[in-house]
């Protein structure tokens, strides 16, 4: 099993998601279902940043992956505040929202997801994906980008904007 | 994650490339609303190089819609990638926005149409 331990905040995010793609890489899985895990996984993180341990920068989130029945199994870890979730209540999708799609997105793009919570503290939530075995052309490959290739803004650095003005016409 | 940005014939086209999650959504809404009342109501959002947008980047897209809409404007997405095009139909989103295939169609649309 490997595991990441990171301080918890959001400027973590994109390397969360970079040992995302290296461990579904590792495992087989196609570019779309690293693709998928990443956002999952990162709606995870970002939900035990900033409801966990509510922005609170001291705190750790520890997160693993693992092969177990076929599946890559990510476990992303907090012990922040606790919090219970119903899985079954999904946003109204008739009607647009600024907030309310992360465990609803969890859901979608993995093969199983448990969120365990309501213990003393903390919050672990299990991401599954089903390693398949076809797509094999994808499976060299991962998603763009996904191993930290520098592509068009490989100059930027995690944690920066750059806001540039173009042309008024 | 970087935002580039022109007006023409009108129209706000920005191009948001990169990867857009919660510890960037910020710099996004904040260039936007120091847009607003500033007569760039409508915009056209260029996703053709964004590799990445999580729930909270979504939420800004939403925000930035409903406050041009609520003045007579509208926000349009132009060219997004697979991934991006992936979670904009799972949220069904791809509902709530007209999306295009190039920017240029997006910005004639919009001056055709309004």
């Amino acid at each position: 099993m490997n595991e990441l331990h990171v301080s918890s905040e959001l400027v973590h995010l994109r390397s969360v998601r970079r040992w995302v793609a290296r461990a579904g890489v590792s495992a087989g899985l196609s570019r779309e279902q690293i693709s998928d895990l990443q956002v999952a996984v990162g709606e995870a993180f970002t939900n035990s940043v900033k409801h966990g341990y509510r922005s609170d920068p001291n705190g750790t989130v520890v997160v693993t992956s693992s092969i177990e029945d076929g599946d890559l199994v990510i476990r992303v870890l907090d012990e922040g505040s606790a919090c219970s979730v119903d899985l079954s209540n999904d946003p109204d999708l008739a009607v647009p929202h600024e907030g309310g799609y992360g465990i609803y997105l969890m859901k979608l793009l993995t093969d199983r997801l448990e969120i365990r919570s309501g213990h003393a503290s903390g919050t672990e939530v299990v991401l599954r994906k089903r390693i398949s075995r076809d797509e094999e052309g994808e499976r060299r490959t991962g998603p763009r980008g996904a191993l930290g290739g520098q592509g068009p803004q490989g100059e930027e650095r995690p944690g920066r904007t750059r806001i540039s003005r173009g042309s008024l016409s | 994650m970087q935002i580039q940005w022109k007006r023409h014939d009108g129209v706000l086209e920005v191009s948001v490339r990169g990867e857009l999650d919660a510890e960037n959504v910020e710099d996004v809404l904040a260039f936007f609303q120091e847009r607003e009342g500033k007569d760039e109501k409508r915009i056209v959002l260029d996703l053709s190089e964004l590799e990445y947008v999580d729930s909270s980047g979504l939420g800004v897209f939403v925000r930035i819609m409903k406050v041009r809409r609520n003045s007579g404007g509208d926000v349009r997405i132009a060219a997004p990638t697979a991934e991006v095009r992936k979670v904009l139909e799972l949220t069904r989103l791809n509902r709530v926005f007209e999306i295009f295939p190039s920017v240029e169609e997006a910005t004639e649309k919009f001056c055709t149409t309004t």
